[in-house]
């Protein structure tokens, strides 16, 4: 253990010494991984497939905040689908429109969890997102993981629909419209993952919240559990097609992943947990603090009032606003 | 003369502005009331804008059956439900802009605060200095 936190904080040593150049890098990986995974499963456009343009627009995704990569992302997709109908750019262009004027205009960071469903949709691990989103955002993510959900699976039934859809004959605009509208209001699989996602997201949040020991960890575990349970409810109940080794397997990988974060973000030593009572003129603190693995146990302390404290061995510490100060 | 003081207080204003400061700082310019006036009112717009779209679409759905029905529909009734759908449905997302807007106002506020602090303490340095 104390090896993998030796890992970690020389990690961290490196990143924060060149966070300039590594962060423009990720972003660049990321957004790489994103327009290629998005182009190798749509691939309608072919101009769009062009392996420079994808360079040129991960580059500049490079230097430009993460809701503009989700931005672009959108571009794609509606790119992709527009080579293949009309009437399906028209309902991803509706879906997705709505999403960044009613919702993504108040919270643009939300848009990533948007921006990497299909991503993940793609690499057999959607389930991820929402302990992700549990993990480090708030309950307000399920509208986003909702949305993504929605696109993921308007891109899957486009691909399975090709032919259909790119077909002439027999088939108006408008019926080809109310198909696509129909196979998505009627998708009981897709309704069943936003439900079983969004309770994931609130089962996660909830329970890392708590003042309790292992709270993410036990997040984790009892979210990747709800998920498995629910999709197999739903799937024995409605007869849906999600793959039972699937969702499981995808589900493992997703709590291994949530680890590897929750390693890196919130790894906590609670062994050396202590508790602690104290007052002043107006309040009275019962404090416990429990130390970052890793870390010696003497040196500088940080009450809150609201019960949760660390300890740092560094000169360096926040205060309860978040300004961070040296002594 | 390098002054080591001036120099931390002014790279913890300036960490601000690039960072935290930059979703603020904006917020700050306006009077509370202001604020929540524009929030409501381009949540009024573009709620209106995502309804037309949503309406566009069902026309759309449905539009073989207004088509052969148009003339013996009763398209008072049916303006009159889709505009209480309407009402329903901006109430609803303004209620919720308006609590956004209130949270989001007072968090600003709060946090220019502490910057405002620095920064009167960056203008004694320069009175003392």
């Amino acid at each position: 253990m104390s090896g993998l936190v030796d890992l970690k904080n020389g990690i961290n040593k490196i990143y924060s010494k060149y966070a300039v150049y590594i962060n423009p890098f990720m972003k660049f990986v990321l957004a790489l991984m994103v327009f290629f995974i998005i182009n190798t499963k749509m691939g309608f456009m072919d101009k769009l497939n062009n392996g420079m343009i994808v360079l040129m627009v991960a580059l500049f995704c490079s230097f430009m905040p993460l809701a503009f990569m989700a931005l672009l992302e959108t571009l794609f997709i509606l790119g992709h689908f527009y080579a293949l109908s009309l009437e399906v750019t028209i309902v991803a262009a509706v879906v997705l429109f709505l999403m960044y004027i009613l919702f993504v205009r108040f919270t643009p960071k939300e848009s990533v969890f948007v921006l990497l469903m299909p991503v993940f949709f793609a690499l057999k691990i959607p389930y991820l997102l929402p302990v992700l989103a549990g993990l480090i955002g708030t309950p307000i993510s399920v509208i986003s993981i909702a949305f993504g959900v929605v696109v993921s699976y308007l891109i899957d039934w486009a691909l399975a629909n090709e032919s259909m859809l790119q077909s002439v004959a027999d088939e108006n605009m408008v019926n080809r419209l109310r198909a696509i509208v129909d196979a998505m209001l009627g998708n009981k699989a897709m309704i069943c993952m936003i439900i079983s996602f969004s309770i994931v997201v609130v089962a996660v949040y909830t329970i890392r919240k708590l003042a309790i020991k292992y709270s993410w960890l036990i997040a984790i575990f009892v979210g990747v559990f709800l998920d498995i349970v629910f999709l197999y409810i739903f799937m024995l109940k409605y007869n849906l097609d999600y793959s039972v080794i699937g969702v499981m397997m995808g589900n493992i990988i997703a709590a291994l992943l949530a680890m590897v974060v929750e390693f890196f973000i919130h790894n906590l030593d609670y062994r050396r947990t202590e508790k602690l009572q104290f007052e002043d003129d107006e309040y009275y603190y019962y404090v416990k603090a429990v130390p970052k693995m890793g870390v010696s146990p003497a040196t500088k302390r940080t009450p809150s009032k609201t019960g949760q404290d660390s300890r740092k061995d560094s000169h360096t510490y926040k205060t309860a606003n978040g300004v961070r100060r040296t002594t | 003369m390098l002054d080591e003081k001036k120099i931390r207080v002014m790279t913890r204003l300036a960490a601000y502005e690039e960072g935290t400061g930059k979703k603020y700082m904006p917020i700050g310019h306006y009077f509370r009331t202001d604020y929540i006036c524009i929030q409501l009112l381009k949540s009024f717009i573009y709620g209106t804008i995502a309804f037309a779209m949503i309406i566009g679409v069902m026309l759309f759905y449905n539009f073989e059956l207004i088509i052969g029905d148009v003339y013996n529909m009763d398209l008072v009734a049916y303006l009159r439900r889709y505009v209480k759908i309407y009402a329903v449905c901006m109430i609803i997302y303004l209620v919720i802009t308006y609590i956004y807007s209130v949270y989001r106002y007072s968090k600003a506020k709060k946090s220019l605060k502490s910057y405002d602090s620095v920064l009167e303490k960056l203008n004694k340095q320069y009175y003392e200095g």
